[in-house]
């Protein structure tokens, strides 16, 4: 209706208001009439004023407040512990802010929060673990960013100088993010784009102070650099570098773009660390159609690389391996993936996908980074109404070599064998804004080579029921239950719990 | 591994340096009339093209008294003299001469290829009523040269005469023809008698493509004014028009534009919604093509029509170019390139993030794909949790016997916090459970 408004009140009137001459019924010309005299020109040409941007186009709000409740049931003749607690209630939310030339034309201002308090005030065993848990009585107030930033407020020949500050968030290295308290200065031109950024790094969860895991927070600092080479050498092509340091880590990364546009971008990326090689990958996209895409991603590493573990970079000697999650260095291996979709018949929407990896470490040593082969597959329509039905389908394949005694220092074969995944998606929607109901129920098989005896293979279900209704454009209420079936005998055990279910209640405003 | 780069390599470049769909614009000229070959390209226009046709709104096409001035001894006496060859097939559907009435003519101007000598005509300018009145001391609305059946001032023969030739009377918003520029360009510059004023482009244009064909109807007629009563502009379903400057740009309306309104009760009847494929289409639709639309054919806010499953899966493309197109529907997001990945990523979770996905699921997949994890959660995200001791620890014969049970079921999962030489070789030698 807002659009139909827009046209209606926006568009030009192309109505006619005033005839012309009545057309005669020959083809003969009309007399020529007088052309009114010209406007006299005026005193002074008045520069065009900027159309006023709208409060709503300055200021980012985004409120939301939610209510959550998990439980687990504790396995018949395993009771668990008197101090575990087998129901957790929480609020949580976030809570946004930003501005977009509100003060100042060049200046754009982001706050985004996340809270999350457990109502009962503790962080004791709970039957479902939180990463809340690691702040003292289950509740946190994180900041995930809150920058200012000028753009173009030098002017002139700098005019694509850009400054922020503050805490924020960089992507980029060894496909490691890094978030921190600090400086970024940059150049946003059309041929070159170029950026230095560095600070405090930030560990939102605190973990040094609460287990002594060693420096999380040290300094860190990077570059980007971006040339386009289309208005040089009329070549759709790119070249972009970056660094990053981190305590005594440095990683570079040169590369190589390209892109036609609407039809094909594709890139390159080399990258040292410490002045070694460690890691070639390519990505290509290409874009036949609005809605026909083929994505192609490879990537070599050929040697041992950097531990993605900001926690211990700084200290890997606390011996603390309990402590933390210990996945060993990143091994050498090679990854390819295919992804190709598109829309069948106007309606029928497809997806494929293909994945391998190829685990080339010698000897072989880690359990978890295995060589495995992977296909999926995904349809789904819509249909008037607003109803939409799709299912989606994967199985993994692992290749390990197992042995029928594995010794304990062996621990790269083991492992799990197989997986398969089956979701299936009902979606009744009256329009973005308004309101949807969605039910997904999916099944997940793991098989998996035991130590001792028969490999065994175990089930997940679950089912998900999600209502979101629009109170008006900028309120919405959506409430999800979600539980999961038994998953039998052997894993809950495993686990130790059965039973899971959730519900969130969740109110937003934004803004 | 160098194969798979070098096949990458392959596929890139096939991908990138393949012909594009190529532009009807720089299509062959074969079988239509060279008008860029000589010696064409040295006659002036009116060698052929009768100026006082012209001039009185007619199109003008040569040939028309008897094959004159084709057949011109310097010309093309020859092949007129001659039996019939592909030559005839310029002008003619069908020869036949020795039947009368079996040779016809085609239809002019062609539906499909290129246009020679595109009119320079700008929607803009004439739609500018501002220029208009001071110009020609009047302006004009879409229907004073797209005359139809809804300008009853006009006689049917009127309104044929308007159009261009080939599109008069077909089509209820004709095409205008040189009698509707006659009816100001008499004098008004460019004049009727300067064929360069308005054809003075010796590129080729691209031919506009026709919605409404095959087994579809279209009525401007019936798109005066709504179910409520309220008007219909043109400028309703033509939006754009008044800014186009060129005659190649025509605004001609998508598909979603037909949606905004027959997918509305309060605008379009019950029997005219979007569902009723027979309202439009002459051809049968079975149950099953009714109920799975094209999802052109849906309403707009059934999101995006690039929201496909591939999408949800590769968006990063998207999502650098345009952040303030993410930002317009996924509330809270700054707009900006440099840092709207993790924007959005720190707020949805992906879809089998559901309820078993931290107990039972998500270790086996953070296993297999650790640059997945990465894209949202830093590594303390693990840690958080996984530095605490797990639920099966807290049994009570954990480190006696129960431990055993445990490792047996899945080995691995011990290593994710001890290591074998530190933890267990200190009561377990070689492998003796």
């Amino acid at each position: 209706m807002m659009a139909l408004l827009v046209l209606l009140f926006a568009a030009p009137n192309l109505d006619v208001e005033r005839l012309p001459r009545a057309v005669p019924e020959t083809l003969a010309m009309r007399a020529e009439t007088p052309a009114p005299p010209p406007a006299p020109p005026a005193e002074v040409a008045k520069p065009a004023e900027p159309p006023a941007v709208p409060l709503e186009q300055k200021v980012i709000f985004k409120f939301q407040l939610g209510y959550a409740v998990d439980q687990g049931r504790e396995l018949e003749g395993v009771p668990l512990p008197t101090d575990v607690r087998k129901t957790r209630v929480a609020y949580l939310g976030d809570l946004v802010l930003g501005t977009r030339g509100l003060l100042r034309a060049s200046l754009a201002t982001y706050l985004a929060t996340h809270f999350y308090f457990d109502q009962s005030g503790s962080a004791r065993f709970q039957a479902l673990p939180e990463i809340y848990d690691a702040f003292p009585d289950g509740q946190a107030v994180l900041v995930r960013s809150g920058w200012a930033q000028l753009d173009g407020f030098l002017g002139g020949v700098f005019a694509p100088v850009w400054l922020r500050a503050g805490r924020q968030w960089r992507w980029g290295q060894a496909g490691v993010s890094a978030r921190f308290d600090g400086l970024a200065i940059g150049w946003e031109g059309e041929t070159v784009q170029a950026s230095l950024w560095g600070g405090r790094r930030v560990g939102l969860f605190n973990l040094a102070d609460r287990f002594g895991l060693g420096g999380d927070t040290g300094a860190i600092a990077g570059s980007s650099f971006r040339l386009r080479l289309r208005k040089l050498v009329k070549l759709p092509l790119a070249l972009t570098a970056d660094t990053l340091g981190w305590e005594g880590t440095n990683v570079a990364t040169l590369g190589l773009e390209a892109d036609v546009p609407g039809t094909v971008d594709a890139a390159a990326r080399l990258r040292w660390l410490d002045g070694k090689p460690v890691q070639l990958a390519g990505t290509m996209r290409a874009r036949l159609s609005k809605v026909t895409t083929l994505q192609v991603e490879l990537d070599e590493r050929f040697t041992g690389d950097w531990t993605y573990d900001y926690v211990v970079a700084a200290d890997d000697t606390t011996g603390n391996n309990a402590m933390r999650l210990h996945f060993g260095e990143p091994i050498p291996r090679f990854r390819a993936s295919v992804r190709g979709g598109t829309v069948l018949f106007e309606n029928w929407d497809l997806l494929v996908t293909g994945a391998t990896v190829w685990e080339h470490a010698d000897p072989d040593e880690s359990s978890f980074q295995p060589t495995y082969l992977e296909g999926g597959a995904g349809v789904s329509a819509r249909f008037f109404g607003g109803l939409t039905i799709g299912v989606e389908l994967r199985a993994r394949h692992f290749y390990r070599d197992l042995a029928a005694n594995v010794p304990l220092a062996d621990v790269g074969s083991l492992g799990e064998t197989a997986s398969r995944e089956g979701v299936g998606r009902l979606r009744y929607s009256l329009g973005v804004k308004r309101f949807t109901g969605e039910i997904t129920v999916y099944a997940r098989q793991l098989l998996v080579d035991r130590v001792l005896g028969e490999g065994r293979d175990f089930l997940v279900t679950g089912a998900q029921f999600r209502v979101e209704g629009w109170v008006n454009q900028r309120m919405r209420l959506v409430t999800e239950y979600e539980l999961a079936g038994e998953p039998g005998e052997e894993l809950a055990r495993f686990v130790n719990l059965r039973g899971l279910q959730s519900l969130r209640v969740l109110a937003e405003a934004t803004f | 591994v160098r194969g798979f780069f070098l096949a990458f390599l392959g596929l890139t470049l096939a991908l990138g340096c393949a012909p594009r769909r190529r532009d009807a614009g720089a299509e062959s000229s074969a079988g239509r009339f060279p008008h860029e070959a000589p010696p064409h390209a040295q006659l002036g226009c009116t060698t052929c093209h009768d100026e006082a046709v012209v001039v009185a709104g007619g199109s003008a096409r040569p040939g028309a008294d008897d094959h004159a001035p084709c057949d011109r001894a310097k010309c093309h006496a020859a092949e007129f003299l001659g039996p019939p060859t592909t030559f005839c097939a310029l002008c003619h559907d069908a020869v036949t001469p020795w039947r009368e009435g079996e040779t016809t003519l085609a239809a002019y101007p062609p539906r499909r290829g290129p246009r020679a000598y595109p009119s320079t005509f700008s929607h803009q300018l004439h739609l500018d009523t501002r220029r208009m009145d001071r110009r020609a001391g009047f302006h004009v609305g879409c229907g004073d040269c797209h005359a139809g059946p809804q300008r009853a001032d006009l006689s049917p023969e009127a309104i044929a005469r308007l159009a261009i030739s080939g599109d008069g009377g077909g089509g209820d918003a004709p095409l205008p023809g040189h009698a509707a520029c006659g009816r100001c360009h008499d004098r008004q510059p460019p004049t009727m008698a300067t064929c360069a004023g308005c054809h003075a482009s010796k590129r080729p244009a691209t031919r506009q493509r026709r919605l409404i064909t095959g087994d579809l109807s279209f009525s401007h007629e019936e798109h005066v004014s709504d179910v409520a009563g309220r008007a219909i502009t043109c400028a309703t379903c033509h939006a754009r028009v008044a800014g186009q400057t060129k005659a190649s740009q025509t605004d001609l309306p998508a598909i979603a534009a037909c949606v905004t309104c027959h997918d509305d009760s309060k605008r379009a009847p019950e029997s005219a919604a979007m569902s009723v494929c027979g309202r439009c289409h002459a051809g049968s639709r079975d149950t099953f093509q009714r109920l799975v639309a094209p999802r052109s054919h849906l309403a707009e806010r059934f999101r995006p029509d690039d929201h496909t499953l591939a999408f949800r899966r590769d968006h990063t493309r998207e999502a650098q170019a345009d952040a303030d197109r993410c930002a317009r529907c996924h509330g809270g997001m700054s707009g900006q390139t440099r840092a709207n990945c993790d924007e959005c990523h720190q707020t949805m979770r992906p879809a089998d993030h559901l309820v078993s996905w931290r107990e039972y699921d998500h270790g086996p997949e953070a296993a297999a794909s650790p640059d997945r994890c990465a894209v949202c959660h830093e590594a303390e995200v693990c840690t958080a949790c996984h530095s605490r001791p797990p639920r099966s620890h807290s049994v009570p014969d954990f480190a006696a016997a129960g431990h055993g049970r445990v490792a047996q079921f899945r080995l691995r999962s011990c290593f994710h916090c001890h290591t074998p030489e530190r933890e267990c070789s200190g009561c377990h030698t070689g492998f003796s459970p």
